[in-house]
């Protein structure tokens, strides 16, 4: 079964809305924090649904919305929204008014919101769509097991087409939480220069990239999707070794590979473990990267899939994602390599 | 695409037991396990019934053999209970050569240490282990890291549909020849977080909940971790080994219908269940026993009994929800159930809806009230509904 | 009475998010579920949560709501007889 990038939405930090063009200039902010471009949310959602939702869910529907108009495709076979952390804002909402009225006068609307799958069957609702939903929630695995599931469906002929996404915002509680457990740099740092930094944390970021993933042929298709993988580990050998047997079974060497996406993302805690794998396996490929753009979040690599399916679509690589290499001549094959802090490593090959 | 799904081991605590067996046992004697709150210091918790697991997080911590409980969230105490059960029982070891999965499922997470903890993370610095622990994705990478699995991890929140979510992707990895064994299910704790979102919602209902009566006031909350081992034909064949019986059928589907209430005649949960009876290959009429989702709200029980009196053409098999003896579980719900289901059909009995006593005025029937043993039963069907209309039904036969 | 209905039509709008709508944009007779307001079953939930926090009137039966939301009169009315705060 062949399967294929049909449409794009992607709403991040960068501009990105325009699906089949890169960002020309990039904003480039000194922060901790980097925030997403919203669109306006009054072209997509009616305020009578918009009224209850936070700013994760208005990110998911709109991006969704895009994502489908992107590939001209109406009512998707299914649908699969990937989240780290889902509703976090209304999380907060109810679980401090919660403390603060010592469990009075609370309200369900907030409740509501915060169960996971809100996003997912917010889009069903949206689209009228009765066909299977899915809501994943594992971390930096959320998307790359979505995908799993999606290509399945694809196989299983349970769907034709599948509407996919990643989708996670950043609140300044869960920053400030996670601050403390040293996830992010301890001063406001320009996000170009975010992968140079040599101290320990990351930016965090937040996004919302859905894609429509189709088995038919198409000359607007972006890329296949050729293949993907997860490993739970923190031992870089067997790494390696599934590495190695995932090319195997892709019928695939690396020679074949133009360019590697990784998920460097500025910590030193982390970092040197991408590189050991490069060591490792001798791999001279050309490096791009995509935390800079984005900031970390659980769901990055879905933003990391939209511009790598954009750099086969266009032939082309901005040089602001090239990481210490030359560009390749041309790009047939893209690997994307991403991994949360040394046990979670994901990859997903993308191909002409 | 081809080869049956096997499960080869269960695991499961719960308000009625801390093993399969204890289960059975509360379940054969009709013993439920609803009463007032022990654990959790709510303003609520003299005042609603619910399904709570008897051991506090010490008696866990030590029952686990865990000598230092800290960074331990009750969700995962439970979780680690219920899946080493699963793992035993399908004399699991750890294999590089078998491609091993873990799916699990929670809506909470670990949110009972964060609501307790929340103010002191800001404040006075303390406790920060239960930051990383909040999200759903804690409690199965601790199981993952306890039972060495590496090759695919995931979670999955879907509302009261997760764990079956959870049993519906392990049988397609299966199926679709991806992984060779697969441990699924979910785990759910009580907290006070829940217990005030459902209460805001009022539909909990202060007493023994009643699914499928006409005078059913809502749910009552519990909590569990339940886990069943998958395992592919290839695998159950070449290893001879024994089994519980195979996953048959499995379907989701999405209602459209609106963020928390079904639709009145059930429209998702038809289109489930049919999806599970087509994956299955089954008739309607050769479904031996439905464990329904059968909340006990005025919403869900008239919806799923309409949209069972749809797909059964007016002449359902037995029912009951199993709900009265565990409260509803949420996220663990699907799994925990789909134990009861093996049970049900290993044993051969039907399980009582307990508190019954009035049949709803717009359904055709009632469901089953007392624990009849001896009953001939091939194919279960096992319904779990969530909020967003996220609906999953899945079928378990005796082979 | 007017000032309890503009009172109420301004918490409508903060409570449900009703963004650049303003208290004038809402009719007084107009129904504030389904066709009119639009305001939906959690929407009631959320109505009674108001009116327990801010005028300490509880409704034990939420089928009462549906008379007593049925417009802004008719709930100013409800409040102005049963307040307690």
């Amino acid at each position: 079964m062949e399967y294929y990038i049909r449409g794009i939405g992607n709403i991040s930090p960068q501009e990105t809305l325009n699906s089949r063009d890169f960002p020309t200039e990039l904003h480039n902010e000194n922060s901790t924090i980097l925030k997403c471009i919203h669109p306006d949310y009054k072209d997509y959602i009616d305020i009578s649904s918009r009224r209850r939702m936070g700013n994760v869910v208005k990110m998911g529907i709109a991006s969704a919305l895009i994502s489908l108009k992107d590939a001209g495709i109406e009512n998707p076979g299914a649908i699969i929204t990937c989240t780290g952390l889902g509703a976090v804002e209304d999380t907060e909402k109810f679980l401090n008014s919660m403390l603060d009225n010592n469990e009075q006068f609370l309200n369900p609307a907030v409740f509501i919101q915060t169960t996971y799958n809100t996003i997912s069957s917010l889009i069903a609702i949206r689209l009228n769509c009765k066909n299977y939903n899915s809501t994943y929630v594992h971390r930096s695995f959320s998307f790359e097991t979505g995908l799993i599931d999606a290509l399945m469906l694809i196989d299983e002929n349970e769907a034709e087409n599948v509407l996919l996404g990643g989708v996670d915002d950043i609140t300044l509680t869960h920053f400030t939480l996670f601050d403390k457990l040293d996830y992010w740099k301890k001063s406001p740092i320009n996000q170009v220069n975010l992968l140079d930094s040599k101290s320990i944390g990351t930016i965090a970021g937040e996004g919302s990239t859905f894609f429509t993933i189709t088995n038919q042929e198409h000359p607007e298709n972006y890329c296949r999707i050729k293949g993907v993988f997860t490993l739970f580990s923190s031992d870089i050998e067997l790494v390696i070794k599934k590495f190695n047997s995932f090319l195997q079974t892709k019928d695939i060497s690396l020679n074949n590979i133009d360019l590697i996406m990784l998920g460097l993302n500025g910590d030193s805690n982390f970092d040197d473990r991408y590189f050991s794998f490069m060591k490792v396996l001798n791999i001279n490929t050309p490096m791009a990267v995509y935390k800079h753009l984005s900031g970390d979040y659980y769901t990055s690599s879905a933003f990391a899939t939209a511009l790598s399916a954009l750099a086969i679509y266009k032939d082309e690589v901005p040089d602001y994602m090239m990481y210490k290499s030359e560009k390749p001549k041309s790009i047939k094959n893209i690997l994307i390599y991403n991994q949360f802090r040394g046990n979670e490593h994901s990859f997903i090959l993308l191909g002409k | 695409m081809s080869g049956k799904v096997y499960v080869t081991g269960i695991g499961i605590i719960s308000s009625i037991g801390n093993k399969v067996t204890e289960n059975l046992e509360s379940l054969l004697n009709q013993k439920p396990g609803i009463s007032r709150i022990q654990h959790i210091d709510s303003i609520y918790s003299e005042h609603i019934s619910a399904g709570e697991v008897g051991m506090n997080n010490e008696e866990l911590c030590s029952h686990l053999g865990i000598k230092a409980s800290l960074g331990y969230t009750r969700s995962t105490l439970l979780a680690l209970v219920a899946a080493k059960e699963a793992c035993d029982d399908a004399l699991y070891t750890a294999d590089e050569n078998i491609r091993t999965g873990l799916i699990s499922a929670t809506t909470v997470g670990g949110m009972d240490k964060s609501e307790l903890h929340y103010r002191e993370f800001h404040e006075i610095n303390t406790h920060h282990c239960y930051i990383a622990t909040h999200d759903c994705a804690d409690h199965t990478e601790k199981l993952a890291e306890e039972l060495h699995i590496t090759d695919f991890i995931t979670t999955i929140s879907t509302a009261c549909s997760s764990s079956a979510n959870a049993i519906l992707l392990g049988s397609r990895l299966i199926r679709n020849g991806l992984l060779d064994r697969v441990l699924v299910g979910g785990s759910e704790c009580l907290s006070k977080f829940h217990i005030n979102g459902f209460n805001s919602m009022q539909i909990l209902d202060p007493n023994p909940c009643k699914p499928f009566d006409e005078n059913r006031k809502g749910i009552n909350l519990g909590e569990a971790a339940a886990y069943l081992m998958l395992e592919s034909e290839d695998l159950v064949k070449k290893n001879n080994k024994k089994y519980h019986c195979v996953v048959s059928g499995w379907g989701n589907a999405c209602e459209a219908f609106h963020q928390t209430a079904s639709s009145p005649e059930g429209t998702g949960a038809v289109l489930a269940m049919n999806k599970a009876l087509k994956t299955a290959n089954l008739l309607p009429s050769e479904i031996s026993y439905i464990n329904a989702h059968g909340t006990g709200t005025q919403n869900n029980d008239s919806s799923e009994g309409k949209a069972i009196e749809t797909v059964f053409q007016g002449i359902p098999p037995p029912i009951s929800s199993t709900k009265p003896f565990t409260g509803h579980t949420t996220s663990a719900a699907g799994a925990v159930e789909a134990i009861f289901s093996i049970l049900a059909l290993q044993h051969q009995i039907l399980l009582p809806n307990l508190n019954f006593s009035q049949q709803m005025s717009e359904l055709s029937f009632s469901p089953v009230t007392s624990l009849q043993p001896h009953t001939p039963i091939r194919h279960v069907l096992s319904n779990s509904f969530g909020f967003g209309g996220n609906n999953t039904s899945l079928i378990f036969s005796a082979e | 009475m007017e000032d309890l209905i503009k009172e109420l039509k301004q918490e409508i709008i903060d409570e449900f998010n009703f963004e650049d709508m303003t208290a004038e944009d809402i009719d007084t007779e107009a129904p504030l579920f389904g066709e009119g307001l639009g305001l939906d079953s959690i929407d009631a939930l959320s109505l009674m949560v108001i009116l327990e926090k801010k005028y300490g009137i509880k409704i034990e039966d939420p089928k009462d709501g549906k008379k007593i939301f049925s417009t802004v009169r008719t709930l100013a009315e409800y409040i102005a007889a049963n307040r307690k705060q």
